[in-house]
């Protein structure tokens, strides 16, 4: 019995310490969402002449900037926005290599979202709303829902001059 | 002549007949209730109720020496009927996650309550064998989410975060597997594995936990836990 017993506790024990080792987490589902932005000439149909290079900033002296794109060849493109304590977000997007560069303000608030325990929070945006120089950029058109929580819905619209 | 003397004989054997039987008679009462006595003292070995075992888990000791878990766990059960025995544990753990960029401590109280059965029973004590049994567990405990990690587009943490302390609670389920040796006088040693199923919680913020005290850190949807305990028959 004793013998038994102690074959049975060593391999509980033994059993109990490889389970015990933890699994790896790693995060597959949605993290922070980007704002989507799609760019129009100025009859809101597709601009595939141009390329664009967008840099962005906490700040509207762009002393801290970040590159996104360079010249890339696209007329949908993703921007991401701050973390929890920003506001606002400025964007220089310029079109062609030497042209003047427009600044895109984007203004909001932000919240912070539970999505799992491998990926932890996630921020979401509400009260979107946007502002722009108008060197190329003609008009923009914001999509009605101001609330940023899923990237695959267009956020925005940007009418560029032709 | 010959007359009465046959009858006196007859009734001398009658009598004597009569005796013998009578002797038979008792000696048959006696081993009847002999019988009895033994039937009925084996059932107070084997059917009635009256093991009361008290212990204490040397695993949860043992592992706050190693770990960041602390704490420890008592446990009271008493053969109700036969092979069933009622089991309840209570204890106290001091845990801590601090794993993929999650930094969470929890402390507080849990109870369980549930059978053993043994499956395999000494023919002498029928409290040395190998049993399988299951518990239900509640815990009510302190949270602090010391950190949190806020993930930025690409999944790559940008920031951190925390919440302070809040009062919440967990339930789960355990079966086991175990044994119970019989070491010396009334001293048992009682082991068991324990796959824990965890079944839901009251949360913070909506936050799965991801340690819970007498449950363990969050592996999945199984846990394992181990008791290696000492016990002390009562009677």
């Amino acid at each position: 019995m004793i013998k038994k017993f102690l074959t049975i506790l060593s391999v509980i024990t033994v059993g109990y310490l490889a389970v015990s080792c933890e699994d790896d987490d790693i995060c597959v589902e949605g993290s922070t969402p980007n704002l989507t932005v799609v760019f129009r000439n100025n009859l809101n149909a597709a601009n595939q002449a141009d390329t664009l290079t967008i840099y962005a900033s906490a700040n509207p002296d762009f002393n801290q900037q970040i590159l996104i794109y360079e010249k890339v060849f696209s007329d949908s493109l993703k921007l991401p926005l701050g973390g929890l304590n920003d506001q606002e977000t400025y964007f220089s997007i310029q079109r062609r290599s030497n042209s003047t560069a427009d600044i895109l303000t984007v203004s909001y608030n932000t919240q912070s979202e539970y999505v799992s325990k491998a990926c932890g929070f996630r921020i979401v945006y509400e009260n979107l709303n946007y502002q722009s120089t108008q060197h190329y950029i003609e008009y923009l058109i914001p999509s009605e829902n101001q609330d940023l929580k899923d990237e695959t819905a267009t956020n925005l619209r940007i009418a560029l001059s032709n | 002549m010959k007359q009465p003397l046959i009858f006196a004989l007859l009734s001398a054997i009658s009598l004597l007949g009569i005796k013998l039987q009578a002797q038979v008679d008792s000696l048959h009462v006696e081993a009847k209730t002999e019988i009895r006595e033994v039937i009925t003292d084996s059932i107070g070995k084997h059917a009635a109720a009256g093991n009361l075992f008290i212990g204490v888990d040397l695993f949860s000791p043992v592992m706050s020496a190693f770990t960041n878990k602390k704490g420890g766990q008592a446990m009271l059960s008493y053969r109700v009927y036969k092979k069933w025995n009622v089991v309840f544990e209570a204890g106290y753990e001091q845990n801590n996650f601090d794993q993929i960029d999650w930094n969470v401590d929890v402390d507080g109280v849990y109870f369980k309550i549930g059978f053993n059965w043994f499956a395999s029973q000494d023919s002498k004590n029928p409290s040395n064998g190998f049993y399988l049994g299951a518990r239900f567990a509640y815990t009510i405990y302190n949270q602090e989410i010391k950190q949190y990690p806020i993930r930025f587009s690409n999944h790559q943490v940008s920031e951190y975060g925390s919440l302070p302390k809040a009062a919440v609670s967990a339930y789960w389920m355990e079966l086991l597997g175990g044994a119970k040796v019989h070491l010396w006088q009334g001293f048992y040693a009682d082991v068991s594995v324990r796959p824990e199923i965890y079944l839901g919680s009251k949360k913070q913020e909506n936050i799965d936990p991801l340690v819970i005290p007498g449950y363990g850190r969050d592996q999945g949807v199984i846990n394992f836990s181990v008791f290696w305990g000492i016990t002390y028959k009562l009677f």
